[in-house]
């Protein structure tokens, strides 16, 4: 798979469209080596470009759809990925017209390609919050195993919510209670 | 968009804002734009107070900040926000008033909505330069803000509760220590070992005394029974020992009752020796003789002298004299005393004689007295009373009354002293007189004593009648002395022959008591012998002899009695004591199965104790691994790869990226450390070391958003104040897709004030509407809200044509 196309299954796979070529914005062609365009909540129209195309010829390309996306009022934002060697006075002109999201080897990995445009795709969020209410008894319990998830141990996983003093005050009763002696004396 | 947390903010004279101003803010992107010094930090703080009833960056630096809110020359401030959040119980829409040093009414938040609100949705433009500083400092011993958010993240409470209660678990002195009760069940364990070990060794004490009771018993057996003494088995032992005491003959001869014999037998024993010592039985009957004729002798002098004897001795009585004894000096002195009286008698006669002749002489010389005395006695007196006449006369002239003469012719001296000297003379001659009747007295005296006497001597004369009787006394007297020596020599020989007598009866009878003695003897020692069951015959033998064998027979059987009585009271001890060995060994058996189920109960509930205590482990081990997967999966998930997916994407360039330093989860508490790592994977340095200034402000904020994101999102929101002041194009327009992600595929609500007009631009333009339905509200403050709309423009999506769909 070449790079653009990884480039683009990774959009794709983020609910990017690929877009035909040749790119027409407002009845003009534009020669864009691939080019997509976000869909529901997005409207990201993301230009693919490799050092295999000459930096002056990318620049006018996007100096050309940036204009024609003037004529319509369009307030859609342009991103182009730029894969392979690209001058830096060439990434330069292409900063004033959209936002240049620049793949540095000429045959990048999925994740260095990722990494380069991970500011088009969702971020991966974790689950909000790691323990909610039960959660830490039900991690105890994982690691307890089914084998051992008695009411003996319950009575002190449980306990936990009471605080250290709680625990421990269970874990006194608990073990007192094997003593048989004066289980009256708990509170003493 | 009823669903967005902010919807409108209404301010009237708040710091720069003169006046009331309405803003929405009912946009899921709201971007404001003011020049500095036109109310865009006092929009944004009045928003945060309006919030969260606090502006915290305001506060930091001065408590009473409140008086210098309200706008210049204005008295209060107001603030109204209309919210779609957890609100505060006491909030009901109602502005706040801010002024003076306090704030009237109810900010809109609930607290914990509040805190999250201004801890992790709004940045301050002041915050950001120093966040990581802000994050990492601790005030005193508390905890920093970044451990605060990392904890709060962690959700540890419980875990570490159950660690830290249940660390006890793990040492058996500490659990001792929490539960006494376990060191009661130690030592009551110890405590039943110790009294089996004490018990297993008192019995076994007691079997060897078992053992050697069992032998003596068996000895007692055999000496009672004339068993072999290891016929009985030792569990009839005792049986057999017992019956054998119970069946005890009951002897007909008791102990006492021998010594009762030994004792009779020592008496007769004396009696008879007595016996053997006296004179035998055939002397009896020549005593008989002898005091039988005796007897007649005595009763043959009897009868020839008793009667004149009996006829002298009526005689002397006669005379009023006892003759029974000494019969010869009685007489004698009888006849002295008579013998005396006449003597007496002869005497007294002539006394009187030679006293008559006295009287005679006496009275004649009285006679011749009386004469001489009458004679002078006349003479003096006559002469004595003249001459005390004349003394009166003759006092004061010295002639003489009677011859008239001059006395002063004869001499010297006076008449007067003369007469008185005459007068002296003459009671000097009567001195004379006194005499011869002194004389006179005496003699008269003596005669009369004569008389006195004569008297007396003749009254002891004896009479004539009583002469005749003394005398024919006298001869009576002399006629018994006659035949005084005939009476003696007769009663000598009366005494002798009586003596005899007598001797002779007493002998003879003793004889008699020992012969009565020795029928007696012999008639006690045959009783005797019956009963003790001997053979007798006394007559053969002396009778010591018999009895020396009798006492040797009682004391054989004394003997043998102790020996018997002996075994069985031996038998009794060595019964008793194997009955005491028996039961105490019982008993011990029985202590000892009560003991060693004690000690079993003690042993299980310890065996309970240390399966709870490994239960507590097991709890407390799975505690620790949920912990150490919860601080990794925080760490590594929900804080550095957020954190790492959000700062490349601001960064894409940068070749360290920060991250927290993974810490040793078993630790109760973190020390939180940031540190880098590179593109190649190597941890690096701290990013305040490994990135530059503007990389490090893209890590602060990049971390704020992380931290914001890493949380359920309390309050979906991010406002912002100028935060990308020192960003460069990339920066910024990596920021801007960044928002709109935010914003439009995370549904957080984005608020950015921002002062330069190009940057606002284009972000208005990036963060332009996307969807249907989606809007951008921009809001221009300074000169701008002077205009019709007030500055305020709300974009709403429209189609774009320009890409064919």
């Amino acid at each position: 798979m070449s790079s653009i196309q990884t480039v683009l299954s990774i959009l794709e796979g983020h609910g990017y469209e690929r877009l035909e070529k040749p790119l027409v914005i407002v009845g003009t062609e534009f020669d864009f080596e691939a080019a997509a365009r976000g869909t529901g909540t997005s409207h990201d129209l993301v230009l693919i470009a490799t050092e295999a195309v000459p930096a002056r010829r990318l620049t006018r390309l996007v100096a050309g759809l940036a204009r024609s996306l003037d004529i319509t009022a369009s307030r859609r934002p342009v991103s182009i990925v730029l894969i392979g060697k690209v001058e830096f006075s060439a990434r330069a002109d292409l900063e004033t017209y959209a936002r240049v999201l620049r793949v540095a080897s000429t045959n990048p990995g999925r994740a260095e390609i990722e990494k380069a445009i991970a500011v088009l795709l969702p971020l991966k969020l974790p689950q909000a919050t790691v323990l909610r209410s039960d959660g830490a008894a039900d991690k105890v319990y994982e690691k307890l195993g089914a084998r051992n998830t008695s009411p003996e141990h319950a009575s002190l996983v449980s306990a936990a919510k009471g605080g250290t003093e709680r625990v421990t005050l269970e874990l006194k009763r608990y073990i007192d209670s094997a003593t048989g002696w004066n289980q009256g004396d708990e509170n003493e | 968009m009823s669903e967005l947390p902010l919807q409108q903010l209404v301010l009237s004279d708040f710091r720069r804002i003169e006046g009331t101003r309405v803003i929405p803010l009912d946009a899921p992107v709201v971007l404001i734009h003011g020049p500095n010094g036109t109310g865009k930090t006092s929009l944004l703080s009045a928003l945060e107070l309006a919030l969260t009833g606090e502006i915290k960056s305001m506060r930091q630096q001065s408590e009473r900040y409140i008086a210098h809110l309200p706008h210049m020359g204005q008295p209060y401030a107001t603030l109204g926000v209309r919210v779609n959040l957890e609100t505060h119980s006491g909030f009901d829409g109602s502005p706040i008033t801010v002024g003076g040093s306090r704030i009237d009414g109810f900010a809109a938040l609930s607290a914990e909505a509040a805190r999250f609100f201004s801890e992790r949705c709004y940045l301050d433009q002041s915050s950001l330069s120093r966040l990581l500083d802000i994050y990492q400092e601790k005030e005193g011993s508390s905890e920093s803000a970044l451990e605060k958010f990392v904890n709060e993240l962690l959700g540890l409470e419980e875990l570490d509760a159950l660690r830290n209660g249940l660390v006890d678990a793990f040492d058996l002195r500490h659990l001792k220590k929490l539960v006494p009760s376990v060191v009661f069940v130690d030592r009551e364990l110890k405590a039943a070992a110790e009294a089996l070990r004490a018990c297993s060794e008192e019995r076994a004490t007691i079997r060897a005394d078992l053992g050697a009771a069992l032998t003596d018993s068996r000895i007692s057996i055999y000496e009672l029974g004339l068993l072999r003494a290891d016929e009985a088995e030792d569990s009839a032992v005792f049986q057999q020992l017992s019956e054998l005491i119970s069946l005890k003959p009951r002897s007909a001869m008791s102990r006492s009752w021998l010594i009762t014999r030994q004792r009779e037998l020592l008496t007769l024993g004396g009696r008879a020796q007595g016996l053997e010592e006296r004179p035998s039985n055939h002397q009896l009957a020549e005593a008989k003789q002898a005091a039988d004729a005796a007897s007649a002798a005595l009763k043959n002098w009897e009868s020839q002298n008793r009667p004149w004897l009996e006829d002298w001795q009526a005689s002397g009585l006669a005379l009023g004299i006892g003759l029974d004894y000494d019969p010869r000096a009685t007489l004698e002195r009888n006849s002295r005393a008579l013998q005396g009286e006449l003597a007496q008698h002869a005497q007294t006669q002539k006394e009187i004689k030679a006293t008559t002749e006295k009287l005679s002489a006496a009275k004649a010389h009285l006679a011749e007295s009386s004469a001489r005395l009458a004679r002078a006695h006349e003479v003096s007196s006559a002469l004595v009373e003249g001459l005390t006449l004349i003394q009166g006369a003759v006092e004061l002239s010295s002639h003489c009354p009677v011859c008239d003469r001059d006395f002063s012719e004869v001499g010297e001296s006076s008449l007067a002293s003369h007469v008185a000297h005459k007068i002296a003379s003459l009671t000097a001659h009567s001195q004379e007189l006194v005499d011869l009747r002194t004389q006179r007295d005496l003699a008269a005296t003596a005669a009369g004593d004569l008389e006195a006497a004569l008297m007396r001597q003749n009254a002891q004369l004896l009479p004539d009648v009583k002469i005749r009787e003394t005398n024919a006394r006298s001869a009576a007297i002399d006629q018994l002395l006659e035949h005084v020596d005939d009476v003696v020599t007769a009663r000598e020989a009366r005494d002798v022959l009586g003596r005899r007598t007598l001797e002779l009866l007493t002998e003879y009878e003793n004889l008699e008591a020992a012969a009565v003695e020795h029928s007696h003897l012999i008639s006690e020692l045959e009783r005797c012998a019956d009963a003790l069951e001997l053979e007798s015959d006394f007559a053969s033998v002396p009778l010591t002899a018999a009895i020396s064998k009798m006492t040797s027979s009682v004391d054989r059987r004394l003997a043998e009695h102790d020996l018997d009585t002996e075994r069985y009271r031996s038998a009794e001890r060595r019964r008793d004591r194997l009955a005491s060995l028996l039961g105490r060994d019982r008993e011990l058996t029985q202590r000892l199965a009560d003991l060693a189920e004690e000690q079993e109960t003690w042993k299980l509930r310890l065996a309970e104790v240390k399966r709870r205590q490994n239960v507590a482990k097991d709890v407390h081990e799975a505690a620790t691994a949920a912990r150490a997967e919860v601080v990794h999966q925080v760490f590594t998930e929900s804080l550095n790869d957020v954190w790492r997916a959000v700062f490349t994407r601001l960064a894409p360039s940068e070749q360290f990226v920060p991250r927290f330093g993974v810490p040793n989860a078993t630790k109760r508490s973190f020390d939180i450390e940031l540190e880098t790592t590179h593109a190649s994977g190597e941890t690096s340095g701290p990013p305040q070391m490994m990135l530059s200034a503007g990389n490090l402000n893209t890590a602060a904020l990049s971390l704020f958003i992380a931290l914001h994101l890493a949380v359920e999102p309390l309050v979906p929101c991010l406002v912002f104040d100028d935060p990308v002041q020192a960003m460069d194009e990339v920066h910024i327009s990596q920021f801007a897709a960044l928002m709109r992600l935010l914003a439009k595929q995370h549904g957080r609500q984005v608020v950015i004030a921002v002062h330069e007009r190009e940057l606002f631009d284009y972000l208005a333009l990036e963060l332009s509407p996307a969807f249907d339905g989606d809007q951008l509200l921009t809001i221009e403050l300074g000169e701008r809200s002077l205009d019709e709309d007030q500055g305020i423009t709300r974009h709403r999506w429209t189609s774009d044509a320009a890409i064919a769909s």
